[in-house]
């Protein structure tokens, strides 16, 4: 251990002392999203809605997917969660980064800076679940008790987008064709997770990538969640898959700065 | 025990010309990337007590602001040992942190608390940062209606209002209005007294010597003196000096004396230039209330007859102040190689506090050809008499005839420091 690294029970106790400043930094990062629009939450739903009026519109009309729900409300599920996920995997590969010169001037534990574009993120989250729900509702989905567990999800959800962004994020900062990579790589998710289609009518070839794909499980989850028993998800092992990676992630992450918390900033 | 302890400290940075790759990594592993090791801190040692007042001073680069953030734990040494006893509040760079779209009052919270306050402690000082602001009224207006000078006066007002165990100054002082900035000056003051302690990091010797009777210069990554501030301060003069190429823009001293079209040159003349004290010797540093002498001499490679003489001094930053040349036949005689030409220039007792330059010329006779001039002698005055800028144009303030008195600002005498002047009755 080099004296640049700092131990884990210190890294840990300076995230739990700092940790009022991530709803602050998220509100900056909020603000700063929407400057010129006064609307600015509505627009940030507005996105997920039309995604889920376009491939209502496809998958309906022109090629017909079964998804064992009303598809509108089977998309809207979908694109509210992506939208989730990609703005917050691609704004945090980056949030060091783009934060540089808060960084470099002031100490506070850089994991913060990762957890920022998701948190963020979470009021639009929100209401386009609840839009969503509603969405499903009005083509006659009973509500149930299973939408008390859409907190958990979506907390669930907001881990894994975090963990996956604490290791991003600092590979960003030694590799900036990083931020790259991984906006590429959230296009292809995007159709190797089930957000369009539902799992059971992929083909076996795809499958395994669907299986292993940190996102599955959420997306699985989160329909579980809004659709109760009406619809019938493949829900432990995808969960557990994403819980795996997540994990995964966490650990990794906490591994990194525990080397790179305090030195990262020099290659800023 | 020591309220700050540095041994040994060394920090190291890989420098990379290009930007790293993960691509080029795949690509080409065997490519070595271009990279520079730059030490930016040279196994420095040095402490500070609790409640001491420590300035540290040096040329860009020379590893102020890395010192800066190893203290403040934004950055970790690459070797060595600091300990920094207490709650540091690390002034680097004020306003950090703030946005534009939240309100003055959204940023206060934030900023406070990116500079260590706590949330209950900062809606406790929120008035009292309010009112030091002056711009209440405002407070609910996004930041980015701001002026500039509001917005530093609310960054200053929070930075100023946090309460560590070691304050770290950065280039803090230089803003705002007189008022304000005496307002601060104050603020420091009672900082000062309350125990903390205090790091000055800064380029303004002025803010350095009126806050701390200790200084620490470093140069390139060193520590080259660590003592009594005045001897800081002429160290770093000296530092100055021996770096030709540096001093030279940072001069930036006019060579033409006003003139549309440049000199011709021809180097004849080598020209050295001294400034004196009262007492007639060598020095970077001026009393501003005394009268002192800069000595101009020349030595001439050939012979030169019935030359010009001249001298400017040019405020740091803001350009010619002054500039003399001797008429056209007022001086007479062949100069040459075994006749040099020593000159004296009188400065009366007109300078106010700051950092000036001053630069000897020797011209031909029909001041059309400069035939050599210094470098630039950058010097220090740091008394300041009546009134606030560069010079004191003898101005007098009159109601019905009578004279009034006037602010004096920071005036120091026989380096004892006295309470700055305030407007009193």
């Amino acid at each position: 251990m080099t004296s640049e690294s700092v131990s884990l029970r210190r890294l840990v106790l300076d995230l739990v002392e700092h940790i009022d400043l991530l709803p602050m930094l998220a509100r900056q990062h909020f603000r700063g999203q929407f400057r010129a629009a006064s609307l600015g939450l509505a627009w940030s739903v507005f996105q997920p809605i039309v995604q889920g009026l376009v491939l209502t519109i496809i998958f309906t009309r022109v090629v017909p997917i079964d998804a064992g729900v009303p598809y509108a409300a089977f998309a809207f599920t979908g694109t509210a969660t992506w939208a989730f996920i990609s703005t917050s995997i691609v704004g945090g590969v980056s949030s060091i980064i783009d934060t540089s010169s808060l960084a470099t001037k002031v100490y506070f534990p850089r994991l913060l800076l990762p957890a920022t574009p998701a948190s963020s993120a979470v009021p639009t989250y929100t209401i386009s679940l609840l839009l969503a729900a509603l969405l499903s509702v009005g083509f006659g989905i009973r509500p149930a008790w299973t939408w008390l567990a859409l907190p958990l999800v979506m907390f669930g959800t907001w881990l894994l987008v975090v963990s996956l962004s604490f290791v991003t994020a600092l590979m960003n900062v030694y590799f900036r064709d990083v931020k790259h990579i991984v906006s590429s790589a959230t296009l292809v998710l995007f159709y190797i997770t089930p957000v369009i289609y539902p799992v059971r009518i992929a083909p076996r070839s795809v499958r395994l990538v669907l299986e292993l794909n940190p996102f599955t499980g959420v997306l699985q989850a989160t329909r579980w969640a809004i659709f109760g028993s009406e619809v019938d998800v493949a829900l432990a092992r995808p969960l557990l898959v994403s819980g795996l990676w997540t994990a995964v992630f966490a650990v990794t992450g906490l591994l990194a700065y525990r080397r790179f918390d305090r030195v990262a900033v020099d290659r800023l | 025990m020591n309220a700050i302890e540095v041994q040994g400290l060394t920090k190291r940075y890989r420098q990379y010309r290009d930007e790293a790759s993960i691509l080029m990594r795949v690509v080409a592993p065997h490519r070595r990337r271009s990279r520079e090791v730059i030490t930016a801190l040279d196994e420095i040692s040095f402490t500070a007590s609790p409640g001491e007042t420590l300035g540290i001073i040096g040329r860009n680069g020379s590893g102020k602001t890395t010192l800066l953030q190893l203290l403040a734990g934004v950055s970790a040494p690459t070797a060595g040992r600091l300990r920094v006893v207490g709650r540091v509040a690390p002034l680097i760079g004020v306003g950090v942190g703030f946005n534009r779209e939240l309100t003055g009052r959204e940023n206060v919270y934030v900023n406070g608390r990116l500079l260590g306050m706590g949330t209950d402690e900062i809606r406790e000082k929120f008035d009292a940062i309010a009112d030091f602001s002056e711009i209440e009224e405002f407070l609910d207006t996004p930041v980015k209606f701001y002026s500039t000078g509001m917005f530093l006066r609310l960054a200053f007002s929070i930075a100023i209002h946090t309460t560590p165990d070691i304050f770290v100054l950065d280039e803090l002082l230089a803003v705002g209005d007189i008022g304000f900035q005496l307002k601060c000056n104050e603020r420091i003051r009672q900082i000062q007294q309350s125990g903390a302690t205090v790091v000055v990091v800064t380029h303004n010797l002025q803010t350095v010597q009126r806050l701390a009777a200790r200084a620490i210069l470093l140069d390139k990554g060193r520590i080259v003196h660590d003592g009594k501030v005045e001897d800081a301060i002429s160290a770093y003069h000296h530092l100055l000096h021996s770096h030709k190429r540096e001093s030279r823009s940072a001069g930036a001293v006019i060579r033409d004396f006003g003139r549309s079209t440049p000199l011709r040159s021809a180097d004849v003349a080598a020209v050295d230039i001294r400034l004196l004290d009262d007492q007639g010797g060598p020095t970077y540093h001026l009393l501003g209330d005394r009268p002192s002498r800069v000595e101009i001499r020349a030595t001439f490679a050939e012979p030169v007859t019935d030359p010009l003489v001249g001298l400017s001094i040019e405020r740091a930053g803001a350009g010619l102040l002054h500039a003399v040349l001797s008429a056209p036949g007022a001086l007479t005689g062949t100069f040459g190689p075994d006749r040099p030409l020593t000159a004296v220039v009188e400065i009366g007792p007109r300078l106010l506090a700051g950092t000036f330059a001053a630069r000897g010329v020797v011209q031909t006779r029909d001041a059309d050809t400069m035939l050599g001039n210094s470098e630039p002698l950058l010097f220090e005055v740091s008394t300041s008499g009546r009134g606030f800028g560069f010079a004191d144009l003898g101005l007098e303030l009159l109601v019905d005839g009578h004279s009034l008195a006037l602010i004096e600002y920071d005036r120091l005498e026989d380096g004892s420091r006295t309470e700055p002047a305030r407007l009193t009755d």
